[in-house]
């Protein structure tokens, strides 16, 4: 199917790209299916882009890139909500906020967003883990605290 | 900021109709109940923040400022 993106034109997608949030995104509750684009599978850098919403896009970032000891703890309730029976099934995104000087730019470690492969069902989750909600992407001077 | 020290099973009242009881306590986890009027809004502190980061982050960015963090996890990578 064809679909709008809000900073890649039209482009084709499958049926089986497309990922259903249980829950919305937080502050978007009302858009619940997206896809993820991006430029190529290296990249540690990615759109979610809203297929209910054209105008509606966030940039995500495999945490693991930034952060190498990334080990999110879910409640049962956010398991049971993804069909999942373990936190190491699924994957682990962050919403980033990308600024022009490099240095503000932040991700948020505390809510990613937990994909089941499996059945393609995500959610934001807030993790029972003390990560913090705004983690720079680049290390500051005084570094991140953690 | 006030600081009240309460057991189990006591409360607090805040103005006439909030009362904000603590049921349970373990080790590093307090379970508080709370009892409001319908139009007080309840939120965790975590939640109310990842709404906000979510809307700065749905807004649109500068392709530059994105390349520049593309380049620096390629960066960190190698």
């Amino acid at each position: 199917m064809k679909i709008k993106t809000r900073d890649f034109g039209e482009i084709l997608v499958g049926e089986e790209d497309i990922i259903n949030f249980t829950t919305g995104i937080y502050g978007f509750d009302d858009y619940k299916k997206y896809i993820i684009l991006k430029d190529s599978p290296e990249d540690d850098i990615m759109f979610l882009q809203s297929l209910d919403n054209m105008e509606l896009s966030f940039v995500l970032i495999d945490p693991y890139a930034i952060f190498i000891d990334y080990n999110p703890i879910l409640n049962e309730d956010d398991l049971c909500e993804l069909k999942s029976t373990g936190t190491a099934e699924l994957k682990y995104l962050v919403i980033a906020i990308i600024k022009d000087d490099i240095k503000e730019s932040v991700v948020n470690l505390k809510s990613p967003i937990a994909i089941n492969p499996n059945n393609r069902t995500a959610k934001q989750v807030i993790l029972q883990n003390e990560y913090p909600l705004r983690y720079n992407i680049v290390s500051t001077e005084e570094g991140n605290k953690c | 900021m006030l600081v009240i020290k309460r057991k189990v099973s006591e409360s607090i009242l805040i103005g006439d109709d909030i009362e904000i009881i603590i049921s349970e306590i373990s080790q590093d986890k307090v379970k508080i109940a709370i009892s409001a009027p319908q139009d007080i809004k309840i939120t965790r502190k975590e939640l109310a923040e990842t709404c906000e980061f979510n809307k700065i982050a749905s807004e649109k960015i500068n392709e530059i400022s994105l390349n520049d963090i593309k380049n620096k996890l390629k960066a960190i990578k190698n």
